[in-house]
């Protein structure tokens, strides 16, 4: 039934798309390959049973379901972001397996739901109207989870930011700033399509520069306002600087005035500066970077033993389950990358790291691929969501930008991210099938 | 807008850029120096990974093994803390003491394998394999001479001559190498004690009385006959024999239960009266042949036990003609500027029971590789160079000898049918004239043409009654005779 699907469709791509089907189900056996033999590295290394390879079966299932139920959704899919999202999901799992199991059964559990989140976006309407329709509706119940976390947030680990909502049931709990992520995505994707016009029109002259109207100044404040509230109230430095720089991204690429994201720049640091002389917490992680050696045994500890862990893993590294990487506390959700260094070495790194722009650089061409605002600029902010999330935890690990506590995509453990991350792919291989196709 | 795209995704990649750029900075640039750090845990575990080889005693016994854990790494342990003076202690933490000390790189495994295997092993990540090292101890003697010194402080050493085994080492106050880490900072820190202190090989004693057989030997070897002359220099009477000697605030007597009559000089020697000795000056002794004697017996050098860094006390200073009277007759009582160690003390006696030849001290004569079954003896020194003449090797042993029959202390050493030579004696140590009692002695266990004895030297700080010396020295001699 696909094919005629595909011949229905006759006048795109008609060669291309049996091949990039293939090439999809070419790259999840090749992915499928790497992860299992790392698996059976640290069954080996263990002493483990080989039942333990389970969470790998787990995963071939899911790519196996996600694979053919794609095929029948989105034919004219992006053949690469679904392969390698599942990469790096089974490098994950490989990793916390390795460095944590007992969280590995939760963490195969959240693939499964991520997967599960990835297929039925791509069973929503195509045309993703839906999402800009009721944009106010997302962005208030969005809020008013962030809302209610500041009210009644715990942490599962009972120390730390209180940025997890009990779900009621066993130990499961979930982060809403990771749905925000998506939320302020889609409202600003919507905002600004219906604004864009203006936006590019509308400009005043500041000396030599032309700068879009002050009316476009309150989108800006509002959204600072909301990354101050989420710094202020929840310490999360991570998820504000992520919010902002995203949104700064969307606003440039909608105006396209280079010239708003130098005040973007300078807001961004007057509120790091302010948050330097305010929150202990911020004066402490700017304070570490920047000397990390004169405190290398209390508060730089973890920055210092992550650098270890690097210098450790060299050129091809230690080999899974060979290296020392728990060490570093909580290495595990904001030190995978760490981890992936000391075992995997910087071959390991750069694949990592390659593969995270290759994602986000797919996402920005399937924006530039699309004719329609709104699709354009929801597909390059979910990919800069990514991106600017993916770099500050990677420059944070490495002493390149001052720490932030946010999670690597599809690697770190961690269920809310997960299902985020998982949730933005399904959208963007939506985006990537064309919408000239009749739904 | 797609010209906007093109520059976001560009910034992407260049940022992308600079994490693989610090990725590689840390990784390869920075590596080493991050990897040599103190702090570096890594360094620690893979330490603790080492299969440190074991240390054995002559028969085979372990008195060191290492122990794999669950965890892979391995834990030392130690089944005769009594033996910790020989054996020492291994610890991440504060290093190594003793044979793990003197052997380390043989029992990590420094420098088996060839490159290629090191690079085989390193790669698999298989755990280093040490050699295992078998001492020259004996546990019998060992335990029978650690038990047989209760709870005194001081050192106990003995040795097989002529092959100069090292049988047992006893330091007292001891430690428990086990505990060693929980028990660091009070082993440290205890200076009046020093329990991490070996004694035997590194503590320095005031000789006192004990020196008078080197000065008996000196006074021997400056008769210029002595076939003729030594029998009447040892058997004439002395006069003034028991008068007290001062010296330096001290005033030393002969040992308490000396008879109160005439005594030659055999006799002074065995009853440790000083003043023949001090006097020894007027009856042919130079200070210049006293100085030879002092350093031909190696009490002025460090002595050599293969493989250990061994103390010798800061040599005093040169004796010769012009020396003032008072520090020759200090020097002559052993209550002068020089100190010695037990070791120094086993190699004199071991020499004289040797012929006056000196024998190799070793406490250690093999290593078995990781995997192979054969021992490899380790070279010992080949010179054996004479100390004494053979002529007055010999009398000194008679008179040795002679003690054991007569004197009330050297004779509590013979247990049963043992024949011992020994010569107890006193000595006054320290700003505040702690005494000390010594003995030294052998026992001869000649079974052939082929002269084999066991020699002991003890010394026990802060008593005075020399007999304690001579039964814990009978108890060691019996236990390597037993042996023997």
């Amino acid at each position: 039934m696909t094919d005629r699907a595909v011949l229905r469709t006759g006048e795109f791509d008609l060669e291309d798309m049996p091949a990039s089907r293939w090439r999809e189900a070419a790259l999840l056996v090749l992915a499928g390959l790497i992860i299992l033999v790392n698996h059976v590295a640290l069954v080996v290394a263990r002493d483990r049973p080989w039942t333990s390879l389970w969470p790998v079966g787990v995963w071939a299932g899911c790519a196996v379901v996600g694979h053919a139920v794609l095929n029948r959704r989105l034919p004219r899919r992006d053949p690469l972001l679904f392969p390698l999202a599942m990469f790096l999901t089974g490098w994950g799992l490989n990793l916390i397996d390795r460095l944590v199991p007992s969280y590995a059964d939760r963490q195969t559990l959240w693939l499964v739901v991520g997967v599960a989140a990835l297929l039925a976006v791509s069973f929503l309407p195509r045309d993703l109207r839906w999402l800009s329709r009721y944009r106010y509706t997302w962005l208030i119940g969005g809020l008013a989870l962030l809302g209610i976390t500041i009210l009644i947030g715990e942490n599962p680990s009972s120390t730390g930011p209180r940025l997890w909502l009990w779900l009621g049931f066993g130990r499961v709990y979930y982060q809403p700033s990771e749905l925000l992520k998506i939320v302020l995505v889609v409202f600003l994707a919507s905002f600004f399509a219906d604004h864009q016009r203006y936006m590019r029109t509308d400009t005043i002259r500041v000396w030599r520069w032309r700068v879009p109207s002050p009316a476009f100044l309150a989108p800006v404040l509002l959204m600072w306002g909301v990354c101050m509230v989420v710094l202020v109230w929840q310490r999360d430095l991570g998820t504000a600087t992520l919010f902002f720089v995203v949104f700064m991204f969307m606003l440039y690429l909608t105006s396209g005035q280079a010239l708003l994201l130098v005040g973007g720049a300078v807001l961004l640091l007057a509120a790091a500066a302010a948050a330097y002389t305010q929150f202990d917490v911020v004066t402490l992680r700017v304070d570490v970077w920047a000397d990390p050696w004169s405190t290398a045994d209390s508060d730089a500890y973890q920055i210092v033993q992550s650098l270890m862990a690097v210098a450790a893993g060299g050129v091809f590294g230690q080999g899974i389950a060979q290296g020392q990487p728990t060490i570093i506390p909580v290495v595990h959700s904001d030190f995978a990358f760490a981890a992936v260094a000391e075992e995997w070495g910087l071959v390991g790194t750069i694949t990592i790291v390659a593969t995270l722009a290759v994602i986000v650089v797919r996402g920005l061409s399937i924006a530039a691929r699309t004719r329609f605002v709104f699709r354009s600029l929801l597909a390059s902010g979910l990919s800069m969501m990514l991106a600017v999330q993916s770099l500050l935890i990677m420059g944070g690990v490495l002493r390149i930008v001052p720490l932030t506590g946010v999670t690597l995509p599809f690697v770190s453990y961690g269920g809310s991210s997960l299902l985020t991350s998982f949730v933005i792919a399904g959208l963007l291989l939506v985006l990537s099938t064309d919408e000239r196709m009749p739904v | 807008m797609t010209r906007e795209l093109k520059w976001v995704a560009l910034a992407a990649l260049l940022c992308f850029g600079v994490v693989t750029i610090g990725a590689a900075y840390w990784a390869v640039v920075r590596a080493d120096s991050l990897r040599e750090r103190s702090d570096n845990a890594r360094n620690v575990i893979a330490e603790q990974r080492i299969r440190r080889g074991a240390i054995l005693d002559r028969d085979g016994e372990q008195l060191a093994y290492s122990e794999v854990t669950e965890t892979g790494l391995a834990r030392r342990v130690y089944p005769y803390p009594q033996a910790a003076a020989p054996v020492g202690y291994y610890s991440v933490t504060y290093g190594t003491a003793g044979i793990e000390a003197a052997f380390d790189a043989d029992l990590r495994g420094d420098d088996q394998a060839s490159a290629w295997r090191d690079l085989v092993d390193d790669l698999l990540h298989r755990a280093p394999q040490g050699s295992d090292v078998r001492s020259t101890v004996d546990l019998d003697v060992q335990l029978a001479a650690s038990e047989a010194f209760g709870s005194h402080s001081g050192a106990v050493v003995v040795a097989h001559v002529p092959s100069g085994r090292v049988l047992a080492m006893v330091s007292q106050p001891n430690y428990d190498p086990n505990q060693l880490d929980a028990a660091w900072e009070t082993l440290a820190r205890d200076v009046e004690t020093s329990p991490l202190l070996n004694r035997a090989t590194a503590g320095q004693y005031q000789p006192g009385g004990a020196l008078q057989t080197v000065v008996l030997a000196a006074m021997l070897a400056a008769q210029p006959d002595l076939s003729r002359q030594g029998g009447y220099v040892l058997n004439s009477e002395v006069p003034d024999v028991d008068t007290p000697v001062r010296v330096n605030g001290l005033e030393l007597t002969c040992l308490p239960g000396t008879p109160s009559r005439p005594l030659t000089l055999a006799e002074a020697y065995l009853f440790g009266c000083p003043a023949p000795f001090a006097r020894a000056m007027e009856s042919g002794l130079t200070p210049g042949h006293l100085w030879e004697r002092l350093d031909a017996l190696g009490l002025l050098t460090s002595p050599v036990l293969s493989g250990f860094t061994t103390a010798a006390g800061s040599p005093p200073p040169l004796l010769h003609d012009e020396t003032p009277s008072e520090e020759l007759v200090a020097a002559l009582t052993g209550q002068g500027d020089l100190t010695v160690t037990p070791l120094q003390m086993l190699q004199v006696i071991a020499a004289i029971a040797n012929q006056g030849n000196a024998v190799p001290l070793h406490l250690v004569d093999a290593v078995r590789a990781p995997g192979s079954g054969e021992w490899e003896s380790l070279e010992l020194p080949a010179r054996r160079p004479a100390l004494l003449r053979a002529d007055v090797a010999s009398a000194v042993r008679l008179t040795m000898l002679q003690a054991s029959a007569q004197s009330p202390y050297v004779s509590q050493a013979r247990l049963g049918d043992l024949v011992i030579y020994g010569h107890s004696a006193l000595a006054y140590g320290g700003p505040d004239a702690t005494p000390y009692v010594w003995f030294a002695g052998f026992a001869d266990v000649t079974e052939s043409d082929q002269p084999e004895a066991v020699a002991v030297v003890v010394v026990i700080e802060s008593e005075d009654d020399p007999a304690l010396a001579a039964q814990v020295a009978g108890a060691a001699l019996a236990a390597a005779v037993g042996v023997e």
